[in-house]
Formats: structure tokens, C-alpha cells, sequence
């Protein structure tokens, strides 16, 4: 097996393990859903099939021990319960880092299937029993065509299995076993004739184990029939009995057996008959030849013999047009059918799989487009024409387009990362004997695929936080009068350029007077302070607080606090906090929806230009003189009854030669605070390009990136939040 | 702009910063500009002499000069930019940078055998960015270990740089 297939099985298989995470946890919320049990059942045996199809061995083999305890769940004699549920998840952990091969320590999956063999002899019917030798051919209730694809991709695996050791029983056992299920499954969506199939191949396997074991001619014809029954199945109807009829003779002659059955032909041939398999000649001719029947009756027999289409059409329950369509449908498929060994069973492809770097190749492109484009628009103030104008501006809309579109695609919804968390919070509750549901809203809620991977981290810290410190014990909740099991909310929500996504818990609250007693200590605050003040609040994401061992344990927050604070703020975003005495804590992340492209404002201090996030200013105004003042030596501005800090960028940066005359100062606003920074001048609204400073600049105190104005030179874009830490800590301006 | 033919082989670009003659390892080296308009980041090192846009990327340039502690590039109608991909940090990521020299002289041809250990004396710069002297007729040509040049000690310094920086800690 080549690699690649390697690859897309792995990248398939994280996809399961994913959606089979979900699964389980919705399966812990509702026990008696079969539905959910089902397509659990089918994931692990997805897995198993292509594991061991790409030479996952490993994988198979242990994806079995686990699917054997879900076909006791399915079948209704072991319970869902949340040991099953942990350990159900357990497994699929050690399936990941199988696949992934993060982790080869087998002692882990020996021990998971130690106590899910335990599991098993406790459910009181089966204890103690091998089921792939004891047990009799499942009973296939219930068998959807999803179902029957998924035993079709197990086969498919235990045959490349066996391929290489024909003599294990068990493995044939299997096999048999899975196509009397087809065979089961194939009667009950009513295409009697084509289960004929399914039911001589798993016979013929029967015969082929008691007698001359399995040979690899067999395992070939094995592994055709199957790949037809795929096909037969993903066409979603019962087949013409031409399509396989060829097949089944062929096999039988194959495995020489004798064929009792009349074959039927399709007398009106709209569907193009494959390549026959071999030269036999059909049932019917040979019956004909040797007279037990007359060719007129065999052809009358024929003849009421309809295509599905006609028939359907005939019962008025789809139209000539619908049979077309699918008949035309069928002939394509037939002509990829060379590929369908690789393709996955049940695969819809209406969406398609794209290599992240070629997206970001496509959105350096577009931010160049964009840039050229800005330098078009600029030169078209110097030569006028109105048919260049014109076609400026038709170009300036397309773009535009395109860079919505191209940035679209990189959107994802915030949900599969809200799913991860629903795993966190089960898993931290139960360590720490709490009782906690996870509620999530909005997780269709789209957000750059760049920022939602940067936004796991500080979101695991802040739902760790709630639970570990937010919310209390069982007994303590009672002895409070709250419900016994605490809540934690994620929500998220687009407001305007932004995403808002919050996380509250109904828990303690934090402990605004040690904080604040905390703040007065460290000459963060003054002794003064109102204990209702904001301020206080907004300590937790001082780093000298999350360091401090009691304050976490008194107050109950801080905990790399600082961290989610840094790294929201690295995202462009801003983080707050709000909190009430024994009825819990929210934080509120602002993010913005992208961070390739931003709207900013083009401003110069001395011969460097600079851009500010046009979403962060609040406000440009005229330095004069008279609202200029300094406290402590630092200067601050009377704003509208505000004193606002603010600095000089030639100062901060320290230009040489003079400031102008008059000054420019735009007001940034960060969370509740604002902050003057005065230019020289302000030259107006920027589509902005990010383009990283490179990695030798990646510390450059108050950037954050460059980008490319339309007369080729290079502007600074300044980091807002970096800048005003700066400003504190050299204590260029008042906090 | 002056393209250069990257052939295989063991071929180095000549350069010369004040009068000394050095060279470095031409697969390194994917383009050499003549000195465009650079950008000047505030509030870092001297020898980081800012970013330049090269086809609408934004790539941090050096002064070689003042990175092995000689002094700074003179801008003469001869100095140069070499742009080059070098590898960074532990996952080895591919990043373009600029290294500003006073002159780019033509590319050389020197066997393995005519490379040999630097002197342990006699030359101004850290023999830790030194690979070897290679030797061309009868002169010898300081041939610079520039990944180690542009990183390894770089780093050092930024993070002397970044413990200053409060509000990233």
C-alpha cells in the first residue's frame, strides 16, 4: 500500500474520531438513542475495515475488541453506562495516537482491552465468550444501506487480512459472517435476486474453510463480489440481474459449484451491459439448447421480466426524467469504478479536501491583487480618463469580491472546536468529583481557520478555570441552594466585523477582596479602590496574579490568566471579564474574523508610515495645546471630561528632527481604556495586507506586521495593546 | 536586479565587506538587488537595517558589516543586497532574509580541498561564523557560515532585547 493511501486514511480516520468523540459524548446524554449506538458501531467499524485494509494492523485488531462490546450495546444486553462511555473513549484516544502513531506503548490498549473484556463478562448473557468463533451469524436487523456499505469496507479489510494469513478462522469466520449480513440486508431492502449473491459467496466461504481453506484465486472472487455488492449498494437500487449475473455464474463455475437458478435477461437494454466476465453462455440459452424449454416461453418469461426504471415508473413513483438522470449516473460511476478501492465507502463529495498551504498560497495572492490594485486606483487620480476610471473601479469591486470569497473559504465553523471542549469539561468534572454539562450555542458561528487554531488554547484555559475554580462541589452547591450540577456556557456570536464568543459558569464568582487586597499589595491599586471597581476585575490577567499560589486558591482564578490575556491580544482580540459573588464568572472574547486582511488607517510620524486597526480607534482629534498636561511627568490629554494617557510616536520610537506644528493624535481604545497616540499626520483609510515583519523582527516592541502601500514602500502596523504596555512600563503616559 | 545561476557544485558568491573578501555558500543565495528603498524598524538592533518589499513581500534585511562587528555598509553604486533562504528555529522553516554588502563580486569555483580551517589569528571576526578560508590563486577568501550569522547569535541578541519587553512576558 502506497503511502499516500496511508495519509488519506489517516486523515480520514481523524475525521471519524472526531465526529466519533461527539457521538459518544451525545451518547452519554442519551442512553437509549440506537441511532447514535449505530453509527458509533459503524465509525469503529469503518475504522477497523480501512485499518486493516492500509495495513493499520494494529489499529484493526484493537478496533475490534471494542466494536465486539458495542455489538452487545447494539443488541441491547450491556447497558450505556458512564464507564462504558470512558472507556468507549479511552479507546478512541489510543486509536488516535495508533494512527497518528504519537504513541506506540501497546500496554495502554492491552489494559483498555482488558477492561472492556471485563465490561463484556459482566453483562451477564455473554460472559467469557469469543465472539468471533462462538457466536452465530449476527441477526441483521435493521440494516441500512450506510450499514451495509460499512460491512462491505470491513470485508474489504478482513480480505487484505487474510491475503496474507488465508488460514485464520477467525478472520474467515468474519468475513462469512459479514456476508450473511449483506445477504440479510440485501432481502430486506427487497432485491431478492441480487441476495443471492452476498448468500452463495458466504456459503462458498463455508465450504472453502471446512475444505480447501482460502486461496488466493478465492479471495480475488471474494473480493470482486464484494466490490460489486459496494457498487450495487451506492447506486441505491437493486440492480439489473444482468450486472451480476455474469458475475455470479462466473463465480460458481469458479469455485465449482453448480448454479440451479434460471438467469433472466434484460430484454429491453437501456442499461449498457458491462464487459462480460467470461464466454459462458447464460442458464436460459443452455435450457433452450437442450430442450426443457422452448425458446418463445423462455422469451415470454423474459418479457415480463422489467427493468427497475419502467417499473418504477409504471408505480408512478418517479418520473422517465429521474430514471435518466440516475441511469446516466450509473454509467458514470461504472467508469470510475477503477477507483473505488480507494475510495472510501459512502463518500459524498460536495465538498472537497484542500491542503491548507495551497489556501494560503491563494490569499498571499489575492493580498497582492489587492495591493496592486490599491497602487491602480492611486494612479488613476493622476491620469484621468473616465474609461479608466471606470474600469478601476469595476476592478477595485472584483476584488474586493474575490478577497471575500478567497477569505470565506478559509472560515470554519467554531462548533468542531466547541466539541473538543464538551470532551474536556466530562473528563476534568469527573477527576474532580463535580458535576458539570457544557452547554454550547452558536458553533456555527464561522471564524478565520487560523484564528480558531490559535483560539483553542486560550479557550482550554479559561474552561480548565471554570471548572477547576469556578464552579464548586456537589455538597457545596447544595449547601448553597444551587442545583446541584453546575453550568458552563460557551456561546459565540458575529457583531458586526467581530466574533464574540463568551464563557460563563454559574459558579463562585471571584473573590474580588483578596484580589483586591492582592492589588493594594503589589501597588497595582490604590488602598481606596471601591471594591465594586472594574478594575479589580481585570487584575486576573496581570501575570503577577496568576504566579501568586494563594490567590488562585483563595479567589480561585488567575491561573495562566495572564497567558489567555497575552494570546487573545496576539489574535487582535480583547478579553473581559465580568463576575458576580456565588453566581459566577463570563469572559468575553472580541475577535476580529480574519487576520490576513484588516481595514486601517494610514498615519505617518516622521518618514514612517504607520497603520492602526481601523477597529480599534475611537476617535482622531487635533492636539492643541490647551488640553495638554502632564501628571508625574507624564502627559495626559482633557478629552470630553477624560483625561486620556497618551504618547508621541517620535518619542516612543524615538525620530530624530522636529514635530510639526500641529499635531495629530487618534484615540485607540483598548477594552475600557483609551490611549492618545499623536502623529504627525494622518493620511487616511488603508486595506491593509498583514504581512509578517519576518522572523528576525517577530519581537519588534509595539509591531505587529508590515504591509505594502501602493507606492511600494513598506508600512508598520503597530500593535495597539503593545504599545501601551510599553508606555507603562517606561512610563511614558499615566495608566 | 542581477540573477544569478545557481549551478551544483561546490561554488560560493564573493562579496567584500570594507576591503576583506569574503564568500558563502551560493545555494544559499537566491537573488542579489541593488539597495532599494529599506524600511527602518525602531527600536531594534543596528545591525537589523530594516525590511525591504520584495514583490510584495516584506523581508528583513542585515548589515553584514555591523553583524561581525565591522562598520556599517557605506550605500556606494556598488553595495548590494543578497537575499537569502536560510532555515530557522527547530522546525527548520524555510525564511527569506537580506544581507547587505559593500560589493558582490562573482562567483567562485573552490574544490573541498582548497578549503581550509580559519586561523586562529589574524582575521577580526568570531571564528564561530567562520566554515573555513577558502583559498582563490594566492588570496584567501573568509567563507562565512551564514546560517549562523543571520540566526544563532541573532537570537541571542533579540532575546537580550525581549527580556525588556513587559507586557509579552
Amino acid at each position: 500500500m502506497g503511502n499516500e493511501f496511508a495519509t488519506i486514511f489517516q486523515e480520514e480516520a481523524q475525521e471519524l474520531l472526531e465526529n466519533l468523540e461527539q457521538d459518544l459524548l451525545d451518547l452519554e446524554d442519551a442512553p437509549d438513542n440506537g441511532d447514535i449506538v449505530d453509527r458509533v458501531f459503524r465509525t469503529m467499524h469503518t475504522i477497523k475495515g480501512s485499518g486493516a485494509m492500509f495495513g493499520f494492523t494494529e489499529v484493526a485488531d484493537f478496533t475490534h475488541h471494542v466494536e465486539n462490546i458495542l455489538v452487545e450495546v447494539r443488541e441491547g444486553r450491556l447497558p450505556v453506562s458512564r464507564e462504558l462511555i470512558s472507556l468507549v473513549l479511552q479507546s478512541r484516544d489510543h486509536i488516535t495516537s495508533l494512527i497518528t502513531g504519537a504513541d506506540s506503548d501497546t500496554g495502554a490498549g492491552d489494559q483498555i482491552i482488558e477492561k472492556l473484556s471485563h465490561l463484556l463478562a459482566a453483562s451477564d448473557e455473554v460472559a467469557g465468550v469469543d465472539k468471533a468463533e462462538a457466536d452465530p451469524p449476527p441477526s441483521g436487523k435493521n440494516l441500512s444501506i450506510g450499514s451495509l456499505q460499512e460491512i462491505c469496507s470491513a470485508i474489504a479489510g478482513d480480505l487484505f487480512l487474510l491475503v496474507r494469513a488465508p488460514d485464520d478462522k477467525i478472520v474467515s469466520g468474519q468475513v462469512r459472517d459479514n456476508f450473511h449480513l449483506l445477504f440479510q440486508g440485501v432481502e430486506q431492502l427487497g432485491w431478492h435476486e441480487f441476495a443471492e449473491l452476498p448468500q452463495e459467496v458466504g456459503r462458498s466461504i463455508d465450504r472453502a474453510m471446512s475444505q480447501e481453506g482460502m486461496t488466493l484465486p478465492f479471495l480475488d472472487l471474494c473480493d470482486g463480489a464484494r466490490n460489486l455488492i459496494e457498487d450495487v449498494l451506492q447506486f441505491g437500487g437493486p440492480p439489473e440481474p444482468k450486472d451480476y449475473h455474469d458475475f455470479l455464474q462466473n463465480f460458481d463455475n469458479e469455485v465449482g459449484h453448480d448454479v440451479d437458478r434460471v438467469d433472466v435477461e434484460d430484454g429491453k437494454g437501456i442499461v449498457a451491459s458491462e464487459e462480460p466476465e467470461g464466454e459462458q453462455d447464460r442458464i436460459g440459452e443452455i435450457l433452450v439448447e437442450q430442450g426443457y424449454v422452448a425458446q418463445d416461453i423462455l422469451a415470454d418469461v423474459l418479457e415480463q421480466q422489467k427493468p427497475l426504471g419502467k417499473m418504477l415508473v409504471d408505480a408512478n413513483v418517479v418520473t422517465q426524467d429521474n430514471i435518466d438522470q440516475a441511469l446516466s449516473e450509473q454509467q458514470k460511476r461504472k467508469l470510475i469504478k477503477a477507483d473505488k478501492k480507494i475510495q472510501p465507502a459512502g463518500a459524498k463529495t460536495d465538498s472537497i479536501r484542500v491542503a491548507a498551504e495551497k489556501l494560503d498560497v491563494l490569499i498571499n495572492l489575492v493580498g497582492e491583487l489587492v495591493v496592486t490594485q490599491a497602487r491602480l486606483s492611486e494612479m488613476s487620480g493622476v491620469h484621468s480618463g473616465s474609461e479608466l476610471l471606470e474600469s478601476i473601479e469595476d476592478l477595485e469591486r472584483l476584488t474586493t469580491e474575490l478577497r471575500e470569497c478567497v477569505l470565506s473559504v478559509r472560515m470554519l465553523p467554531i462548533g468542531s472546536t466547541f466539541a473538543r471542549f464538551k470532551r474536556l469539561v466530562r473528563d476534568l468534572s469527573n477527576d474532580l468529583g463535580k458535576d458539570i454539562q457544557l452547554f454550547t450555542t452558536g458553533g456555527e458561528t464561522e471564524l478565520d481557520k487560523t484564528m480558531l487554531d490559535l483560539l483553542a488554547e486560550p479557550l482550554v484555559h479559561l474552561i480548565r478555570n471554570a471548572v477547576d475554580h469556578g464552579i464548586e462541589t456537589p455538597a457545596e452547591r447544595e449547601g448553597k441552594g444551587k442545583a446541584p450540577f453546575g453550568t458552563i456556557s460557551l456561546g459565540a456570536v458575529h457583531s458586526g466585523p467581530h466574533v464574540v464568543v463568551t464563557i460563563s459558569d454559574d459558579g463562585k464568582g471571584i473573590d474580588t477582596e483578596t484580589l483586591l487586597a492582592k492589588g493594594v499589595a503589589l501597588g497595582l491599586l490604590s488602598p481606596d479602590t471601591d471594591p465594586a471597581d472594574k478594575k479589580i476585575l481585570d487584575l486576573v490577567f496581570q501575570p503577577g496574579m496568576s504566579t501568586s499560589k494563594d490567590i488562585s486558591t483563595i479567589s480561585g482564578r488567575g491561573v495562566g490568566m495572564d497567558v489567555v490575556h497575552s494570546s487573545i491580544a496576539s489574535l487582535k482580540g480583547t478579553v473581559a471579564v465580568s463576575s458576580l459573588p456565588e453566581t459566577g464568572t463570563t469572559f468575553t472574547l472580541t475577535l476580529p474574523l480574519t487576520m490576513s486582511i484588516i481595514d486601517g488607517l494610514l498615519v505617518q510620524a516622521a518618514t514612517t508610515r504607520f497603520i492602526l486597526p481601523l477597529l480599534q480607534i475611537e476617535e482622531c482629534v487635533e492636539l492643541s495645546d490647551h488640553g495638554v498636561s502632564r501628571q508625574n511627568g507624564r502627559h495626559v490629554y482633557q478629552f470630553r471630561e477624560k483625561l486620556i494617557p497618551f504618547i508621541r510616536l517620535r518619542e516612543f520610537y524615538s525620530f530624530s528632527g522636529d514635530q510639526p506644528a500641529l499635531e495629530q493624535m487618534v484615540i485607540v481604545r483598548m477594552k475600557k481604556d483609551f490611549l492618545g497616540i499623536v502623529v504627525d499626520q494622518v493620511i487616511g483609510d488603508h486595506q491593509t495586507v498583514i504581512k509578517s515583519l519576518g522572523w528576525v523582527y517577530r519581537n519588534a516592541p509595539g509591531l505587529s506586521g508590515a504591509t505594502i502601500l501602493g507606492d511600494g514602500r513598506v508600512a508598520l502596523i503597530l500593535d495597539v495593546a503593545g504599545i501601551y504596555g510599553h508606555a507603562m512600563s517606561e512610563e511614558l503616559c499615566v495608566v | 536586479m542581477k540573477d544569478l545561476d545557481v549551478k551544483t557544485g561546490e561554488q560560493f558568491l564573493a562579496f567584500t565587506l570594507r576591503d576583506e573578501e569574503y564568500a558563502l555558500d551560493i545555494t544559499k543565495v537566491r537573488e542579489v538587488l541593488d539597495v532599494t528603498t529599506l524600511t527602518r524598524i525602531p527600536r531594534m538592533p543596528s545591525y537589523l537595517s530594516g525590511v525591504i518589499n520584495l514583490r510584495g513581500n516584506v523581508v528583513p534585511v542585515i548589515d553584514l558589516g555591523l553583524r561581525l562587528g565591522l562598520p556599517p555598509i557605506s550605500f556606494t553604486v556598488n553595495s548590494c543586497i543578497m537575499i537569502m533562504e536560510i532555515l530557522v528555529g527547530e522546525e527548520e522553516i524555510p525564511v527569506l532574509m537580506g544581507g547587505m554588502t559593500d560589493r558582490v563580486k562573482t562567483v567562485l569555483d573552490i574544490p573541498p580541498e582548497g578549503i581550509e580551517p580559519p586561523p586562529r589569528m589574524g582575521i577580526n571576526i568570531s571564528t564561530d561564523f567562520i566554515l573555513g578560508m577558502g583559498r582563490e590563486d594566492e588570496k584567501f577568501l573568509i567563507i562565512l557560515d551564514i546560517d549562523k550569522v543571520l540566526t544563532t547569535e541573532g537570537e541571542a541578541l533579540l532575546q537580550d532585547q525581549k527580556s525588556g519587553i513587559i507586557a509579552e512576558v
